[in-house]
């Protein structure tokens, strides 16, 4: 990977703008976790109690205190903060096989299907993490195996076929209702696809403790762009695409450390 | 840098000394183990390789490990299609095969060696299409088996004539890439651009005709991007490809792209060939331009070209800037469509006012006049075969002989790498092929003989070959699109 060339693209449409709003999805992150009174992560309050309860009980609590608002509230914002940019190649497919007049309702119906299943999984998600918390108890560890789960998935075969099949695209029809529904459709694939690949990486920012939840939803948002923009091909297993993306950055730069010091 | 590429016709009739050398060079080079770098297996690998296709094909015993470096992602599959990387992509893995087998001509005879080319569309040489018979003797004029049958091809004697879309048509597009301000898929002479991600590819003009033409039509190895390095008259027909590519650069009013992420990419990886010594060597585009390490030389570079690069000042008039031009969507069809045995006619609803908007627009080229130009984009072509042949009509009258309108034909499509394309898992997203026709020429003849209705716009597909009932291909979406420029006089200094 070429960090200086992905930088320098990064700085052509759509890419601020869709990095602009992952940002403000973090900096609401980021005031929301400040602004808790409960340990918790996005808004979701976990019981203080929670070492003192069984993993089914602490889930009812959590239930219990939190009403469904705050947890659609608290997956809207990962949502935000972590998946704008890998939004890019679809929503310029949108662009392409839509007339101008019909293109923004294109996106909002590809982000309603693509939302929808994302919402979905969400539940299941939402209650591993916090089945989770509840049953070992010490976060770090739980957390650094959980970050070592999801780069080990990132390197595997099953997971280079998820990204593979993430890639595809489409039909747009370019009329009517049906061209509409195209979109829809293609969101909710899209999104199958992305779970299949990314759902480890979401995870992860749930099983942080509060104070690091916004740095690990960044530090995951960079993972799995790094393995959306990886080159594809057949599924075998490789570097993490987070590992080679961060070797592209250090290397050179060490190397002119290296240089400007000899 | 190996010596001047020259014309394969003006080296002499037969086994000329060119020719008995290559041979000879790729006997030596297809003994070596698959797993060196410098051996024919090797470089054929680096353009495609599929264990199942070389089995078939006889390039590799079943029970023979690939080497690593055949997948994973260093060397191995590393071809660019259907992008703006195709041409310079190839120029550098052309110099890589040259100096290597150059190497091994030397270390054989002693004698200097270059890559000739199949100058296939010379009109000025009868003989142009023919395929030299050293491709298909069976000994050497040594007695030794000629290692140039040993991969297949299904027509090893000429290019047939009469083959549509086998021409130079492509070399009269200007622009190398024309993104449209995102409006729809790019047009061009050089491929999709890519960026941080890599969208469905649209094959740039010179891709489709000729290159992809001469694949399809050679068949056998050579109609499969994951085989077609294997055969020795790959690398004469991309020597020419890559001729015609140089001779367009060096025409008055061609504009080559200069973004930095086509001058110094891709962004995900990095192009690696091996050297006659067997280290690699990595390369971007800008190596292949003037002054680069890759930069070839050529013989002539307007014999058989349709272009006529020139030293001078010349005047002449263009669409304006490719950043300033604009592509919209006018019309698309209704569904996918799968094309069997029988043809399939798709019709297109178009924006109506747009679309007679156009068509009455389109005209010749004047200075500071919109410039209107219509193409059929063709998009996510799917199919079994490694490649197919798919014939393409406007407005074909329903119950007429295809063979007695050719005023209708709109292309024939050449779908090499079909199955590849296909394939999710191939490296390539699974999203199949894409082609944008140009019918400008077309829709003015109509619109100024019986008439052009923008509101019966159909569309015909019919299978020539390799696509059955049983082996069928689908296409997920026609559209129409509308490419529009300013007429901009360009006065050139060109050296």
């Amino acid at each position: 990977m070429r960090a200086g060339l992905l930088l320098y693209e990064f700085r052509t449409r759509p890419w601020p703008a869709l990095f602009s709003l992952s940002g403000l999805g973090l900096c609401i992150s980021a005031w929301v976790a400040t602004s808790a009174t409960v340990p918790g992560f996005c808004g979701i309050q976990i019981a203080s109690v929670a070492e003192s309860l069984r993993a089914f009980e602490l889930l009812a609590v959590v239930l219990a205190i939190n009403p469904p608002s705050t947890f659609i509230s608290s997956w809207s914002l990962m949502l935000l903060a972590m998946m704008p940019p890998l939004l890019a190649f679809p929503l310029a497919y949108i662009a392409e096989s839509t007339f101008k007049h019909r293109r923004a309702l294109a996106w909002i119906c590809f982000l309603f299907g693509y939302g929808l299943l994302w919402f979905a999984f969400g539940i299941p998600l939402t209650a591993a993490a916090i089945l989770l918390w509840a049953y070992f108890q010490d976060g770090t560890t739980y957390f650094a195996i959980a970050a070592l789960f999801a780069l080990i998935w990132s390197g595997s075969p099953l997971q280079q076929m998820a990204v593979n099949r993430g890639h595809r695209v489409g039909r747009i029809g370019a009329f009517g209702w049906r061209g509409h529904f195209d979109a829809f459709r293609f969101g909710a694939v899209h999104a199958k696809w992305c779970i299949a690949s990314c759902w480890l990486w979401m995870l992860l920012p749930m099983l942080s403790n509060a104070s690091w939840h916004v740095p690990v939803m960044a530090v995951s948002g960079v993972a799995m762009l790094a393995e959306r923009i990886s080159p594809l091909g057949a599924p075998r297993w490789k570097t993490p695409p987070l590992l080679t993306l961060l070797g592209a950055i250090l290397v050179p730069l060490l190397r002119r450390q290296k240089a400007s010091h000899a | 840098m190996t010596g001047v590429r020259r014309d394969m016709a003006t080296l002499g009739p037969g086994w000329n000394q060119a020719l008995e050398d290559y041979a000879l060079a790729m006997e030596a080079m297809d003994a070596l183990p698959a797993s060196d770098r410098r051996s024919w297996k090797f470089l054929a690998a680096i353009h495609g390789f599929h264990k199942g296709r070389w089995v078939e094909e006889g390039a590799m015993a079943p029970a023979t490990p690939v080497p690593p470096e055949y997948e994973n992602q260093t060397y191995g599959k590393q071809c660019q299609h259907r992008n703006w990387y195709f041409l310079p992509w190839h120029r550098g893995y052309l110099a890589s095969f040259e100096s290597i087998v150059a190497a091994k001509v030397m270390e054989l005879t002693g004698r200097q060696w270059a890559l000739p080319y199949w100058n296939y569309l010379d009109s000025t040489n009868p003989n142009a299409r023919m395929i030299p018979q050293p491709f298909r003797d069976a000994t050497m004029p040594n007695g030794r088996p000629n290692p140039f049958v040993k991969y297949r091809v299904a027509n090893n004697v000429a290019i047939p004539s009469g083959e549509p879309d086998f021409d130079l048509s492509a070399m009269r597009e200007n622009d190398f890439l024309v993104d449209g301000s995102g409006g729809a898929s790019p047009v061009g002479f050089g491929g999709t651009g890519t960026g941080a991600f890599s969208p469905p590819g649209m094959t740039g003009d010179l891709e489709a005709n000729p290159h992809n033409s001469v694949h399809v039509i050679l068949d056998g190895v050579m109609g499969d991007p994951r085989t077609a390095g294997l055969h020795p008259l790959f690398w004469l027909h991309h020597c020419n490809i890559d001729r015609l590519w140089e001779a367009w650069m060096r025409t008055p009013g061609k504009n080559i792209v200069r973004a930095m992420t086509w001058l110094d990419g891709p962004i995900d990886r990095k192009f690696i060939v091996p050297k006659p010594d067997g280290d690699g060597e990595t390369y971007t585009a800008r190596d292949g331009l003037r002054n680069g390490k890759f930069y070839p030389t050529y013989d002539n570079l307007t014999s058989g070209t349709g272009v006529t690069p020139v030293g001078g000042a010349v005047t002449k008039i263009g669409m304006g800037p490719p950043e300033q031009q604009k592509i919209e969507l006018l019309g698309a069809n209704g569904a996918a469509i799968s094309v069997g045995a029988a043809g399939v006619v798709t019709n297109v609803a178009m924006d109506t006012s747009a679309a007679k908007g156009a068509v009455t627009a389109m005209g010749p080229m004047a200075a500071g006049k919109d410039v209107v130009r219509l193409y059929l984009q063709i998009v996510g072509i799917k199919g079994e075969t490694p490649s197919a042949k798919l014939d393409v009509f406007l407005n074909l009258p329903e119950g007429a002989d295809p063979g007695s309108r050719e005023d209708l034909r709109v292309a024939r499509l050449y779908l090499f790498g079909l199955e590849e394309a296909s394939d999710p898992d191939s490296g390539h997203g699974g999203n199949g092929l894409g082609y944008n026709l140009e019918i400008s020429e077309l829709v003015q003849r109509l619109r100024d003989g019986d008439g052009f209705d923008a509101d019966k716009v159909s569309v015909t597909l019919l299978p020539v070959d390799n696509i059955t009932d049983d082996a069928k291909v689908t296409v997920q979406k026609v559209s129409v699109i509308r490419r529009t420029g300013r007429g901009t006089v360009i006065n050139e200094q060109v050296q």
